[in-house]
């Protein structure tokens, strides 16, 4: 039956509605997205992109480079977007935008463990620029200790430039030691090894309540510091595992016996390195004396506050006499894309916060106690206030005195693996000495660092000649 | 023995609401007593109290002359049949059968002999190893017969077990339950609230109201002499007529007026009631069931009722007739269905004061004479 | 509407979720399958290998350490989960518990917290020496409270159970309670008159009245603690812990693909663990009956 009036127009136009194959509702939908989406194409939304990104995972760093992308867009007209992402997200970041080849940031801070994973890879595919030429260029390779690049090359080329050196000395209870030392007629200066360190505080140390050292022996870190404080390493210059080598045997042999000693021959102890176990433990001087890299000083004066004028840093002792009074831990490098749109731009604001101006350096380090890699910035005043919580001591001044000295690090794609096997065999080596002791011990050592070494070279050796294929 | 006797029973709820009050109630052994009422008169609590899923709020309850109002339900030694059968429906028949036995720990032979006795008494044997959900709701009901039945216990409850059972099932299952319980001759307590398997299947019903006993009897006696209206009313299919009635005094014999007319109950017709002058007083309410009413032709003009027909319902070879009244009371009454009617005609009907039901202002029966 | 095209209408209806399946689920897994026959460290340096990565991982005593944790934190948390959480329902069911809504939510809230909320808490739980554990057990039982619970490898599996079953107890409570309350109460009635105690009640009624809700949680929790990483992954700072005890098999992932920058490799061992998992839901589902009941 027809509907009336099916002739005329509006009839018409009802009947056409009819015979539409979805229906009234889904076309006007797909007419209004249509019609939004001409409009945009012809009046596009300006772009709102700054003309460089830069992620950042340190709050601190941050701030501060906040600060000098506000003077950059006013000396160069040309604006950065800072942006601050969370350590943990910021290399799962890079890694899905390097692979989508989507959003990568012109700019990244990335940590010196970490970096080595993005270093895999045919030379000229990788995601950072080489900055080599530039660093030639600009002749700042004499203001930066050449340690401090070497975490950052591979295969010849300059990756990141590093932002820090990160020496380590050693933080310890001045309240406690020198009045004891001084009963003696010795300062803390004096004890330049770790023998003469052990032997002159055993005095000090009360079993299951007063160590003489932090050591933590659930993981690598300390160890590490020991290694590379003896000239040993996880990887060496050419990429070359060395974990078990005879320097990385006699760490070993020498360090676990500090933790795992029975009763009043055990010297060191740790509640942790990470959490607020840590400081609570040098707090209450069930250990007096910890492993201190600078950051780690601004850590400590923030959450141990009770501490403040009870702390003093000196060198670290030296394994053995005229040996090295200092070592390495953590850092952070600053790459450039590869695809970064204006690399020169980019790397104009890299020189901006990383090699600008003294009081910039020294502004950071009175916030942070990070020393900067940049020889020139040393002489700014900062470095060399006294520090009260440090019982007035130049804090400054103690990095900058063995800051050449630092040990370089090198860098590969399977440090992460090879730390996680170097912790492994920490505990199985403390697990070893307090069931058998001394006896056999540096044999197990050996046998057990090369076992993981051996682990983590099988691991290599399925590493394709990315440089041989076309 | 397993005589079971309810003294003064009270079931008080935490909130205040009493669901059984004052329950007199003795149950002789091997007995079929059925408890029957509208919902909510309280059987199925008093079941409940009987089996130990209810506590006795008062008064003691003895099984064999012993009182058992703290004794845990397993040691009571009763068996239950639920409205919906509560078979375990993880386990096959056999499975339910066996269960009170396996939890009564007797030997395993013991336990496969006799379920399998009970199964092939209730013709359950091809099903034995069946689920319950794949049973129908006839056989689900036998499985949870045999499941009582094995245990051999003191009494027998039944909370409303042919509920769910279509009409020409119930029908069935009505006899082969009566039948089970005179083979077994185990005391059985049986919960309805229809009134015609109370009838059929009870050696005595007790009538139940908003937690009251009203009167337990045989089905005999509370067809022939319901002591108050609600029994009246509520024994015999289809229900009694209860129409208001009034005594006029007059000499002569007793009269009562019923819908403006008069009836005669004559001096020297036997009535059921001794009926003095006295006892006509108190007289308010008449009772007719439907199949007592009498071809008028057979009784004298005093003793007419006359109405309109409003409906016929035709039964067969009967009908049943909706009557309007003079003054508007509806009658039914089961007439022979050879004379044809039709709504609005004007038909008389007699009454015969042999078959008259006689009720006060409280609902109470005048008292029956004996014999 | 013409009938020819009332026809065509449902897929096109249906096309815009089919489409955006097909881009975002399918087109990914597909990838990812591919992905795991390469030796990759970026998207440009791929070295094909076929199947070298599974043999690879097959060989590796890591991976295997990887399986183990996972395994016993799997078996853990189960075996100690389920009657934990069986048994907290079974209270809770009981008709004369007074507010049973708040208990169900106390124990419920552990879920609503987040992950990342509770490990930083049990971080400062389980701190040796002056962490809230140590400090309990020192005091009601004279335990040292120097036990390094996240440093000494024997205990990080332990914690790490005790951990997860803080946080999911109370979830699948709430998963049996439901299946619990649905049980018929005649049931039990009947089981009383025929003389079951509590026990044989439990056993005869309520187990096989809660069966399918049981594997269900039985199966869902396998799945669920397989897949263990961000607990590990908080609780032990971002490392396996020591001597790996805290290596889960997606913790192995993590580390091969994003830290070392492998993804075919990483590829290659989720697909494993998918594999694994799936084989372990069949095992259990045919081991229970399931799938075969003729309901």
């Amino acid at each position: 039956m027809q509907p009336q009036g099916v002739d005329t127009a509006p009839g018409r136009v009802r009947r056409w509605l009819d015979e539409l194959p979805v229906g009234l509702a889904p076309l006007l939908i797909a007419a209004t997205g249509l019609i939004a989406g001409l409009y945009l194409l012809v009046h596009p939304v300006p772009d709102q992109r700054a003309d460089l990104t830069m992620w950042v995972f340190g709050a601190l760093h941050a701030d501060a480079y906040q600060a000098a992308a506000e003077r950059f867009v006013a000396d160069t007209d040309r604006t950065v977007d800072v942006q601050l992402i969370n350590y943990n997200a910021v290399n799962q970041k890079l890694r899905s935008a390097l692979w989508a080849a989507v959003n990568v940031p012109d700019l990244v801070e990335i940590e010196k463990s970490a970096a080595g994973g993005f270093f895999r890879g045919p030379l000229d595919k990788i995601g950072f620029l080489d900055l080599k030429p530039y660093l030639e260029r600009d002749a700042i390779l004499d203001r930066v200790p050449a340690h401090a690049l070497a975490a950052y090359t591979d295969r010849g080329a300059v990756f990141g430039v590093p932002h820090d050196i990160h020496p380590v000395l050693l933080a310890y209870r001045a309240d406690i030691i020198d009045p004891y030392l001084a009963r003696r007629g010795l300062r803390m200066e004096d004890l330049a090894t770790w023998d003469d360190y052990f032997r002159e505080l055993r005095g000090l140390l009360v079993p299951d309540e007063r160590y003489l050292l932090q050591i933590e022996y659930g993981d690598a870190w300390a160890f590490q510091i020991f290694l590379m404080q003896r000239g040993g390493g996880i990887f060496g210059p050419d990429g070359r595992l060395r974990m078990d080598d005879d320097i990385a045997v006699a760490t070993m042999t020498w360090m676990i016996p500090l933790v795992a000693d029975p009763g009043d021959r055990k010297v060191a102890e740790s509640l942790g390195n990470w959490d607020p176990s840590f400081y609570r433990g040098f707090i209450e001087g069930y250990y007096i004396a910890a492993l201190c890299p600078d950051w780690r000083s601004s850590q400590i004066q923030t959450f141990a506050k009770e501490l403040h004028g009870k702390l003093r840093v000196v060198p670290l002792p030296a394994p053995v006499p005229g040996g090295l009074r200092t070592s390495q831990m953590g850092g952070t490098m600053l790459g450039i894309a590869r695809s970064a749109k204006d690399p020169e731009l980019a790397w104009r604001f890299a020189r901006a916060i990383y090699y600008g101006s003294p009081e910039q350096h020294g502004r950071l380090f009175r916030t942070t106690n990070i020393l900067t890699p940049d020889r020139r910035a040393w002489s700014d005043p900062a470095y060399h206030e006294p520090r009260p919580y440090w019982s007035g001591q130049a804090l400054g001044e103690q990095f900058i005195a063995v800051a050449d000295e630092v040990p370089p690090f090198y860098s590969s794609g399977f440090l992460p693996s090879a730390q996680a096997k170097l912790n492994e065999a920490i505990v199985s080596c403390y697990s070893r000495y307090r069931s058998h002791g001394a006896d056999g011990f540096e044999a197990y050592v050996r046998q057990r660092l090369t076992s993981a070494a051996d682990h983590v070279r099988r691991q290599m050796a399925r590493e394709p000649e990315w440089d041989a294929e076309e | 023995m397993a005589e079971i006797a309810f003294r003064n029973v009270n079931k008080i709820y935490p909130n205040g609401f009493q669901a059984v009050h004052r329950l007199d109630l003795s149950i002789a052994d091997g007995e079929f007593l059925v408890m029957v009422g509208p919902s909510g008169c309280g059987k199925s609590t008093t079941l409940r109290m009987l089996a130990g899923l209810e506590t006795i709020s008062s008064g003691d309850l003895l099984i064999a002359g012993h009182r058992v109002n703290d004794l845990h339900p397993r040691a009571r030694n009763i068996a239950m049949v639920f409205q919906s059968y509560a078979l375990y429906p993880h386990k096959t028949v056999q499975g339910n059968i066996e269960f009170p036995l396996r939890m009564a720990r007797l030997p395993a032979a013991e336990v496969k002999t006799r379920a399998l006795e009970v199964a092939r008494m209730l013709e359950l044997e091809p099903l034995l190893q069946r689920k319950p959900g794949l049973l129908s709701g006839g056989q689900r009901q036998r499985v949870a017969m045999a499941r009582a039945l094995v245990r051999d216990p003191v009494a027998f409850l039944m909370d409303e077990p042919l509920s769910n059972l279509d009409a020409k099932l119930r029908v069935q299952m009505r006899a082969e339950i009566a039948a089970l319980q005179r083979r077994t001759g185990t005391t059985t307590v049986y919960v309805t609230h229809d009134q015609v398997e109370a009838m059929t299947m009870g050696d005595r019903v007790a009538v139940f109201k908003d937690g009251l006993l009203q009167q337990v009897d045989t089905p005999q006696q509370l067809f022939e002499r319901p002591v108050n209206t609600f029994v009246a009313g509520f024994i015999g299919s289809p229900s009694m007529n209860l129409i208001t009635a009034r005594r006029e005094p007059a000499g002569g014999g007793p009269v009562l007026v019923v819908a403006g007319e008069r009836i005669s109950l004559g001096k020297g017709m036997e009535t059921r009631f001794n009926l003095t002058d006295a006892d006509a007083e108190r007289v308010v309410c008449l009772g007719l069931r439907p199949e007592d009413v009498v071809d008028p032709q057979l009784v004298g003009e005093d003793r007419r009722l006359h109405g309109r027909v409003a409906l016929t319902e035709l039964l067969g070879r009967e009908q049943m007739v909706y009557l309007d009244l003079r003054d508007g009371t509806r009658l039914v009454a089961r007439l022979h269905a050879d004379r044809r009617l039709k709504a609005g005609e004007e038909i008389a009907v007699g009454i015969d004061p042999a078959r008259l039901y006689l009720f006060q202002a409280d609902g109470r029966a005048l008292p029956y004479r004996q014999g | 509407m013409p009938l020819r095209t009332a026809r065509t209408a449902p897929y096109l209806f249906l096309a815009p979720f089919v489409l955006s399946f097909l881009i975002f689920g399918a087109y990914p897994i597909i990838r990812s399958v591919m992905l795991s026959f390469y030796i990759t460290s970026g998207p440009e340096a791929q070295h094909f290998v076929g199947l070298d990565n599974y043999l690879h991982l097959l060989q590796d005593p890591d991976f295997w350490t990887a399986v183990r944790n996972t395994a016993t934190f799997a078996l853990g948390s189960v075996l100690l989960q389920l009657p934990l959480s069986l048994g907290l329902a079974l209270l809770l069911n009981r008709a004369d518990i007074r507010g049973r809504n708040v208990f169900r939510f106390i124990f419920f809230s552990p879920n609503l917290m987040g992950l990342v909320f509770s490990a930083l808490l049990f971080m400062l739980i389980l701190a040796p020496r002056f962490g809230l554990l140590n400090a309990a057990l020192h005091a009601l039982f004279g335990l040292p409270s120097t036990t390094r619970w996240l440093s000494t490898p024997s205990l990080v599996m332990p914690a790490l159970i005790m951990v997860a079953l803080w946080l999911y107890t109370g979830f699948n409570m709430v998963y049996f309670l439901a299946a619990l309350q649905a049980v018929d109460g005649e049931l039990y009635e009947a089981a009383t008159i025929d003389g079951a105690g509590r026990w044989a009640q439990f056993w005869h009624v309520t187990l096989p009245g809660i069966r399918p809700v049981l594997i269900f949680v039985v199966v869902l929790s396998t799945i669920g603690s397989f897949q263990l990483f961000e607990l590990a992954f908080l609780l032990l700072g971002n490392s396996s812990g020591p001597d790996q005890a805290g290596l889960t098999i997606v913790m192995y992932l993590y580390q091969n693909g994003f830290l070392g920058g492998d993804l075919g490799y990483a590829a290659a061992i989720g697909w494993t663990l998918a594999l694994m998992v799936l084989l372990l839901a069949l095992v259990q589902l045919r081991i229970t009956g399931t799938g075969k009941e003729a309901r």
